[in-house]
């Protein structure tokens, strides 16, 4: 694990929706410590506008949002072409029913990662999988 | 002597020739092969007609088949009887009794059947003769019953009373017989819900036995009278007996026992009332009235049931007739949620307690009635208010296991020495707390009923191909191998898939957990009833102490291993949810485990449609 920022990814921007300030300056942290590029949004309106902006190689999307939800925020992306242009989206949720599993993966979600299970170590190392192999986020939740 | 065999035939046909009942011989065909003058005489047919006759040609319409039937029947048992109401030709009415039995020959085949008539017109006079005296005799035992004895045909008419009954309540047999019982007399005797007395308690209990009764009669006044009843289902009559004990001591003890009563639950403060055996209410409290709105005379001497014009028709409330006449159970307790007209939605819980009061006469039924609907908004919002704080909660937690783990890691620059245990320290025991939060989030969502289980009919095998491609990721990542066994194409059972679902993810999640290296493989099989799904590992295995507490509640398998591993959740509750599951969808699970060699995780679902 490379702790040197710029090595590998440091060209890729990450958007997190997510409505905790607290966990968004804890991710935002660790992702810059690993040379990411971050941008965030506090909840989902506010997402969708910078969605609009800006490209984003992958976003880390709350599904509990106030205003827009997450699952509000996937539905519009899927109906914008926004995932299918090779950009990700990953859950990052609490949420970890099936049914609510079954979900994101309809709703066109690329993967998902339980807020509370991981740490921002390990979910940076997740993501780092993910974009290394985009196929295999697909492959997990497209079905 | 008679010697040959002619000789024996007139011999024998003069013999049968004397009975006066109908003899005959036919063969398996009913031809005749002999009979007896009987049979000329009663049929009007000759011996050339009858030589040419089946013996059920006799017969007409019903009676043929009748007859044709105990032919059939002598064949099957050897030998048979019926009465027949043979009409002759000249349109006359015989009743005739035939048996007929099997004849066989020395070696045991059938070679015929043997019939008789027998005219039993005489017999069945008797009977009526004797049926008379009967009646009359039980008149006679009737009118020597002191108290008034009424009985009823089971549409409740009067078919006859005892001469004590004309007495006590001067009613003429013109106005008693062939009368309605709450008709009596101009109405008279229209005791409220007396009806229901006889058309719907009656009808379940068979017996009622003692019912005291205070009624002010019109004629007659106010008396007390005491009720019996006995359902006689042969006979499809209602004996009923009304005695009056206006003057007796019973009806003082009744009326002690009635104030005494009263002065206990007027003193109580959750509503209360109180109902005799045949759940009429004998008084109620105060608290009563208040909390339900109802007044006294729309509780009083009604069914429980039909308090405040039926406004408390609570289906739950039958469970009282059956606990009214149980010898054993001393009292009950049950839950009502019930649309109270004018109140609204009220959830209730009732306690049914058995009294016996003064002597075991008198027999009454103290109901508490806890309003729990307040107590149950509260718990509601209560456990809203907790699951947010939860919430809330493991969302700070997060963030301290967050940072712990990044200080560990070194991404605020290095640690030293001395500090590193400590933060390790607040690394695992906010670890520890989120899963605490997460079991009782879980916890929680089951006991507030949100575990809701909807069976459908669903291919399984398309689940388990699901829930591969969605987990497979999971399994590539920890570098395991992944062997989905050879399946039917298709395979349905009888289940909730979504809760399925969760069982057959918690099961691969666990597998995954706990196998450091090797394979996980998923299984399906069938039996006539079952299929049999199983996952199983070939991870550290669990030993056989820890086997049996698997599946309980809040069980969790203490593995140093897994804490090593750096891993947040041991097997805790997912087990336990997923055996509610298994259970509410009318399957089983169970494991199969070797320390070190592995484990295999087995659980059944039924094939077909399990009744409720």
């Amino acid at each position: 694990m490379s702790k040197n920022p710029g090595v590998t990814e440091q060209s890729k921007r990450i958007l997190i929706i997510e409505d905790d300030e607290a966990l968004v300056k804890m991710y935002s942290l660790k992702f810059q410590h690993e040379g990411f590029d971050i941008d965030y949004a506090l909840n989902g309106e506010i997402g969708l506008n910078k969605l609009q902006k800006k490209e984003y190689d992958l976003i880390l999307l709350d599904l509990m949002l106030p205003k827009i939800n997450g699952f509000q925020v996937l539905e519009t992306l899927r109906k914008s072409d926004y995932i299918n242009k090779n950009k990700m989206v990953i859950a990052i949720t609490n949420l970890s029913l099936y049914e609510d599993r079954k979900k994101i993966s309809d709703l066109g979600a690329n993967g998902y990662v339980i807020k509370a299970n991981l740490t921002p170590r390990e979910i940076v190392e997740k993501i780092k999988g993910y974009l290394a192999d985009p196929n295999l986020a697909a492959k997990i939740l497209s079905q | 002597m008679v010697t040959n065999s002619e000789d024996k035939n007139s011999l024998i046909k003069n013999a049968i020739d004397n009975l006066t009942d109908l003899f005959y011989v036919i063969d398996l065909n009913e031809k005749f092969i002999t009979w007896n003058k009987s049979v000329n005489q009663i049929t009007g047919y000759t011996d050339k007609q009858i030589s040419k006759m089946k013996s059920s040609d006799f017969f007409i319409g019903e009676d043929k088949d009748i007859y044709r039937n105990l032919i059939k029947d002598t064949i099957k048992k050897g030998t048979a009887k019926v009465k027949i109401d043979y009409v002759t030709k000249s349109k006359k009415t015989i009743p005739l009794e035939f048996n007929c039995s099997l004849i066989k020959d020395t070696n045991g085949k059938i070679v015929g059947i043997s019939g008789t008539g027998r005219d039993v017109s005489e017999k069945l006079a008797w009977y009526s003769v004797a049926e008379e005296k009967t009646n009359k005799f039980v008149g006679d035992i009737m009118n020597n019953i002191s108290d008034p004895l009424l009985i009823l045909d089971s549409n409740l008419k009067i078919i006859s009373v005892n001469s004590s009954f004309y007495k006590t309540y001067n009613f003429s047999p013109q106005t008693t017989l062939g009368s309605f019982v709450y008709n009596l007399n101009n109405n008279q005797w229209n005791i409220p819900n007396l009806r229901q007395l006889l058309e719907e308690i009656l009808p379940e209990k068979k017996v009622i036995k003692d019912l005291i009764v205070e009624h002010v009669f019109p004629d007659i006044g106010k008396r007390v009278i005491k009720i019996n009843a006995k359902q006689i289902d042969g006979l499809q009559i209602i004996l009923f007996t009304v005695s009056d004990i206006t003057s007796s001591s019973e009806a003082n003890l009744v009326k002690n026992s009635l104030s005494l009563t009263q002065n206990i639950v007027n003193t109580l403060q959750s509503p209360y009332i109180v109902i005799d055996s045949e759940l009429k209410v004998i008084s109620a409290n105060n608290s009563f009235y208040d909390t339900f709105g109802l007044n006294q005379s729309e509780i009083e001497r009604h069914y429980i049931y039909d308090v405040g014009s039926k406004r408390w028709e609570i289906p739950e409330l039958k469970q009282l007739i059956k606990f009214a006449d149980s010898k054993k159970q001393n009292s009950i307790k049950f839950q009502v949620q019930y649309d109270l007209p004018n109140i609204g939605r009220r959830s209730m819980s009732f306690s049914a307690q058995r009294l016996n009061l003064v002597s075991d006469k008198i027999k009454y039924i103290l109901i508490v009635i806890e309003d729990d609907s307040e107590r149950k908004r509260l718990e509601e919002e209560k456990n809203t208010y907790l699951s947010i704080a939860a919430h809330d909660l493991r969302t700070s937690m997060t963030v301290i296991k967050g940072y712990s783990d990044m200080l560990l890691g070194g991404d605020f620059g290095k640690i030293e020495e001395n500090a590193k245990a400590p933060l390790s320290e607040i690394y695992h025991a906010s670890s520890r707390m989120i899963r605490m939060i997460n079991d009782f989030l879980t916890i929680s969502r089951i006991e507030q009923g949100r575990l809701s289980i909807d069976i459908k009919r669903f291919d399984v095998i398309l689940l388990i191909k699901e829930i591969s491609a969605q987990i497979e990721f999971l399994i590539k990542e920890k570098k395991l191998k992944f062997v989905v066994n050879k399946m039917p194409s298709s395979l349905f059972v009888w289940a909730d898939p979504d809760k399925v679902s969760e069982v057959i993810f918690n099961l691969l999640d666990n597998a995954i957990k706990f196998t450091g290296e090797g394979t996980i493989t998923i299984d399906i099989e069938k039996d006539k009833e079952s299929v049999f799904i199983s996952v199983s590992d070939t991870g550290v295995g669990i030993s056989q102490d820890q086997q049996k507490n698997l599946f309980n509640k809040y069980f969790q398998i203490k593995s140093g291993q897994s804490i090593s591993q750096g891993k947040e959740h041991g097997l805790g509750l997912g087990l336990y949810i997923s055996r509610l599951i298994v259970e509410a969808c009318g399957g089983k699970i169970w494991v199969e485990s070797k320390l070190d060699v592995g484990s295999k995780f087995i659980f059944t679902l039924p094939c077909q449609k399990i009744q409720a």
